[in-house]
């Protein structure tokens, strides 16, 4: 048993740092914010974003078992203006596709739909046996325009979460 | 014996907590929604009577247009929300070169209107071709969408109008602040 003690040990020592220096390590970043500019409710409805959100992910040490995810959520649940009502988060609704910019892993992308306070995975994959693994996310967002909005300037964050197992 | 089970179970335990490390990144990029102030009116079934009895001359020449409306007026807006008339010219123009044609003081207008924070001049104004006269004013946060106001226009005939049809350009203009 001592024998076996003595093994178990040097797995700890030995095998723990090598489980700890093959994980991957995953960065994340984005092309800017998001702008809506709105209209007359009675002649635009949905509201586009002027711009799309480009979320790029590059994962080092990739693995080709491994998994990689994108996830978005709103920071919080309303946008919020200096005189006008807040106005629900969950008006906005985005849709993404993906691309894989180099590395040999994958990736598959979720149906759009309205943004909420809790994570939604958007993006995800195997991150491929080449290292680095960088892949593209473009977001589109609208917002569902209304005459119930006060005319106002409101702010609200995304908030995207990448991770690499 | 035991004791040897467990450490053995904890060092394969932590092994494979040590495979499950995750990397994680966030970034939390700004969203911005501007809602910006509506104003627009456009005007429809704009008529304007004929003097049918020459010999009344205290007979009124009435009329009504009909203002085709939007506004979203800032909820910390000013009290200039509004909707405004104006003679476009400083006398009407008849259809006669020598006709003399009434002052634009001489026409009169009013409106009615209705909705939350919607308040028309319902009493008769005097026109100006230099000043403009509020129709229908806004309360700050008043939120009209597709909605219809009624003007009323009318003159007091007189015996000093040369029979002739008389033009007179109108401004209307709204204003969300």
């Amino acid at each position: 048993m001592k024998l076996c003690r003595l093994i178990a040990t040097a797995i700890l020592i030995v095998g723990a740092p090598l489980a700890v220096k093959a994980a991957a390590t995953v960065s994340l970043s984005t092309s800017g914010g998001v702008t809506f500019s709105a209209g007359n409710p009675s002649l635009q409805p949905v509201t586009p974003a002027s711009t799309s959100l480009v979320a790029t992910i590059t994962i080092n040490g990739a693995k080709s078992t491994d998994t990689w995810g994108l996830k978005i959520r709103g920071l919080n649940s309303n946008f919020t203006g200096s005189s006008g009502l807040p106005i629900p988060s969950s008006n906005v609704h985005w849709s993404a596709s993906a691309s894989v910019i180099d590395g040999k892993g994958t990736v598959t992308v979720a149906s759009g739909q309205n943004l909420s306070t809790t994570d939604i995975t958007v993006a995800s994959g195997l991150e491929g046996n080449k290292s680095p693994f960088t892949v593209q996310v473009i977001f589109t967002f609208t917002i569902t325009n209304s005459w119930t909005y006060d005319a106002d300037t409101y702010l609200q964050n995304l908030v995207l979460t990448a991770t690499a197992n | 014996m035991n004791k040897n089970l467990i450490f053995i179970l904890f060092v394969l335990i932590f092994g494979c907590a040590a495979l499950q490390a995750q990397s994680t990144a966030a970034a939390t990029p700004t969203m911005t929604l501007t809602i910006p102030q509506v104003a627009s009116v456009s005007i429809s079934n704009f008529t304007m009577g004929t003097s049918t009895n020459p010999g009344n001359f205290s007979a009124s020449l009435q009329g009504t247009a009909t203002l085709n409306y939007s506004v979203r007026v800032p909820k910390n807006g000013s009290p200039n929300a509004k909707i405004t008339v104006q003679a476009a010219s400083t006398s009407a123009t008849p259809g006669g070169s020598s006709s003399t044609a009434p002052a634009v003081s001489a026409f009169e207008y009013s409106a009615t209107a209705s909705g939350s924070g919607v308040t028309p001049s319902s009493s008769w104004q005097s026109l100006s071709g230099s000043t403009a006269g509020t129709l229908v004013t806004f309360a700050s946060g008043t939120k009209v969408d597709a909605s219809t106001a009624t003007v009323n226009f009318r003159v007091a005939d007189s015996p000093t109008f040369d029979a002739d049809t008389f033009t007179l350009p109108l401004t209307f203009t709204i204003s969300s602040q």
